[in-house]
């Protein structure tokens, strides 16, 4: 959108029960966690534009997930039987975690799907070998979502930085020839409909024979900008209703993040992959612990998943 | 205690989270999945409580009994409890003759007449009429229907007199009923009435989700969390339809939406339809709330 957005209403997102016009906060029950999530440390070998988690080569605000910290909720799953299907992993680049290839090893040997969102750039090529090892034992159990930030190199570079156009279309060619299971996240900041956007990266998937379908919006992913200083209403429990939304849609109703912080004795979840640092929003150590209700008091909850539509799960 | 006579069962002070739910309704998928939930939210059996009415339309009468006596829960006698216990000749419902409900509940009530054993019948007769408990200092009161009587509806649109005549008569800062089958939190000044909903049967509003609902300490808050629960009720529905129990209710458990609306008040009656969010009403230490 090109109009000029108002700052964000000081006001709002104070009270998580109540709103600032005075009415009662949405919420959002656990209806069956789904997807679990590790946020792999937020390290990052680029540094985009409104990166939300502010990945960059320089913030460490959450360190690397270790092995062991993995394996012990995957033990409480099984422990639980707690039917999660998806096991994801975002950071920071995933690829840059030491331990990735093991953690996939282990998920996947288990009996989950993986999914790992990677800006596909040397980080991930580095890991070639293993990674086409993992394909050979597990076939299409592995995803790997690519960032493509926008359809044309420019404006890609104008988010990502200079030069990340090139290295990035190598990762997403090579994943394409070996055959990967391969979905694409597109952001939608420019003045351009959603079917603008799909028609683009149609043609750049059709150059690059990238076996992605634009117009599937699990298979081609499209965030709308992600400013939390833009205004944005807030969601009351009489919203689902006006909206036709449901909260058993939202990723908080299927979804938890484990993130480790920097400096903490051990991991804590979070509700959804959007809400990475924000301690208000910390749900307890461990997954039991996490079957809490989701107060929806972040612009986040509004912007991208009430309003926006915003779901980081390819299914 | 006397069988058949009206008992209080306190339980004390309760610690951590309570949960509440109303009427099994001899869904047996419901209560399976119920008892899931409250094992996931780490709630343990003594601080569960349900509303009663346990036996109703649903196929499987005697299981459902059997699953609930056998959780370790507190159960409240309701007026089916009362009816199924003492042998009576109908559900005690308090349907006006010739209704809907009065129809279909001969039908269903004869079928569970016929299933339920003497031993389930004895515990039914031995469940408290009210059971109170403390919880960060406030005094609860679980009835089925009213303090006054086991079978009266109290709906959020129902008469706000009839829950300030409960709140004084029962001298306590909340009363959770059962029976209406609704969800809802009311405030009164700094006093509460609830009601969590029922698993047996979704809550009118469209959607085949059942209710129940988790009274949370918080600090020196208390949080009272609407929650909705999936469960398979498909085959609940279809676990009806082979026993040639009322389609009326089979249909229900599918499309969300009652039969009839004979006993809803108005203001429940322009809701059909509008699906229930789960929600969270915080109620403050000290502190006048008002109502949403």
């Amino acid at each position: 959108m090109s109009v000029t957005s108002r700052a964000l209403d000081p006001r709002k997102f104070r009270d998580p029960h109540v709103t600032a016009d005075g009415q009662q906060r949405a919420v959002v029950a656990l209806t069956h966690l789904t997807t679990l999530w590790f946020n792999t440390g937020s390290l990052c070998n680029i540094t985009c534009v409104n990166c939300y988690m502010e990945s960059s080569p320089k913030n460490d605000a959450l360190a690397y997930m270790t092995f062991a910290e993995v394996q012990a909720y995957l033990d409480e799953i099984d422990r639980e039987n707690m039917r999660v299907e998806e096991i994801a992993f975002t950071g920071g680049e995933p690829f840059m975690n030491p331990n990735i290839i093991q953690m996939l090893e282990e998920v996947l040997a288990r009996g989950y799907k993986a999914l790992v969102l990677s800006n596909a750039m040397k980080p991930m090529l580095n890991k070639r070998d293993e990674l086409l090892a993992i394909k050979e034992r597990h076939a299409d159990a592995l995803s790997i979502r690519v960032s493509v930030d926008h359809f044309t190199r420019e404006r890609h570079e104008d988010i990502r930085g200079k030069n990340t156009w090139p290295p990035m279309v190598d990762g997403l060619r090579w994943l394409a020839e070996n055959k990967f299971k391969l979905a694409v996240a597109g952001r939608t900041c420019w003045d351009e409909s959603e079917e603008q956007g799909r028609t683009g990266y149609g043609k750049l998937f059709e150059t690059e024979n990238i076996p992605v379908d634009p117009n599937d919006p699990g298979s081609l992913v499209l965030f709308p900008e992600m400013d939390a200083d833009v205004d944005v209403p807030e969601i009351t429990t009489h919203c689902w209703d006006i909206l036709g939304v449901a909260p058993e849609t939202m990723m908080c109703a299927s979804s938890r993040m484990v993130v480790k912080r920097k400096g903490a004795d051990k991991p804590v979840v979070m509700p959804c992959t959007l809400l990475p640092y924000d301690t208000n929003f910390e749900l307890g150590h461990d997954l039991a612990q996490s079957d809490k209700m989701v107060k929806l008091n972040h612009p986040h909850c509004a912007k991208f998943c009430v309003l926006g539509g915003a779901s980081c799960s390819p299914d | 205690m006397t069988d058949n006579s009206f008992y209080v069962r306190d339980l004390g002070p309760l610690q951590g989270p309570v949960l509440i739910f109303g009427g099994p309704y001899s869904n047996l998928l419901a209560t399976q999945a119920m008892r899931e939930a409250a094992a996931s939210l780490n709630i343990p059996g003594e601080n569960v409580i349900c509303t009663g009415d346990v036996v109703a339309y649903a196929g499987e009468p005697a299981k459902t009994t059997d699953a609930i006596m056998g959780w370790g829960i507190t159960t409240v006698m309701g007026n089916c409890e009362e009816s199924f216990g003492g042998e009576a000749d109908d559900c005690g419902c308090g349907f006006e003759e010739g209704t809907a409900c009065d129809v279909m509940s001969r039908q269903w009530y004869a079928y569970a007449n016929a299933e339920l054993n003497p031993e389930q019948r004895a515990w039914m007769r031995g469940l408290p009429s009210q059971v109170t408990f403390t919880l960060n200092s406030r005094r609860f009161a679980v009835v089925h229907g009213s303090a006054a009587s086991i079978n009266e509806f109290v709906f959020e649109g129902t008469d706000n007199a009839i829950k300030q005549r409960d709140l004084d008569a029962l001298n306590v800062d909340a009363i959770i009923g059962g029976h209406a089958g609704v969800p809802f939190t009311q405030a009164f000044g700094d006093r509460f009435w609830h009601n969590a909903g029922v698993i047996g049967m979704p809550a009118n509003d469209g959607t085949p989700r059942v209710w129940f609902s988790v009274i949370r300490p918080s600090g020196d808050d208390i949080e009272i969390e609407i929650y909705p629960l999936n469960y398979d009720y498909a085959a609940a529905a279809s676990s009806m339809r082979e026993k040639r129990l009322p389609d009326g209710y089979a249909k229900c458990m599918e499309d969300g939406l009652w039969p009839n609306m004979d006993v809803m008040p108005e203001a429940e009656r322009a809701k059909v339809g509008v699906a229930i969010a789960p929600s969270i009403f915080q109620w403050r230490a000290q502190q006048q709330v008002a109502a949403e």
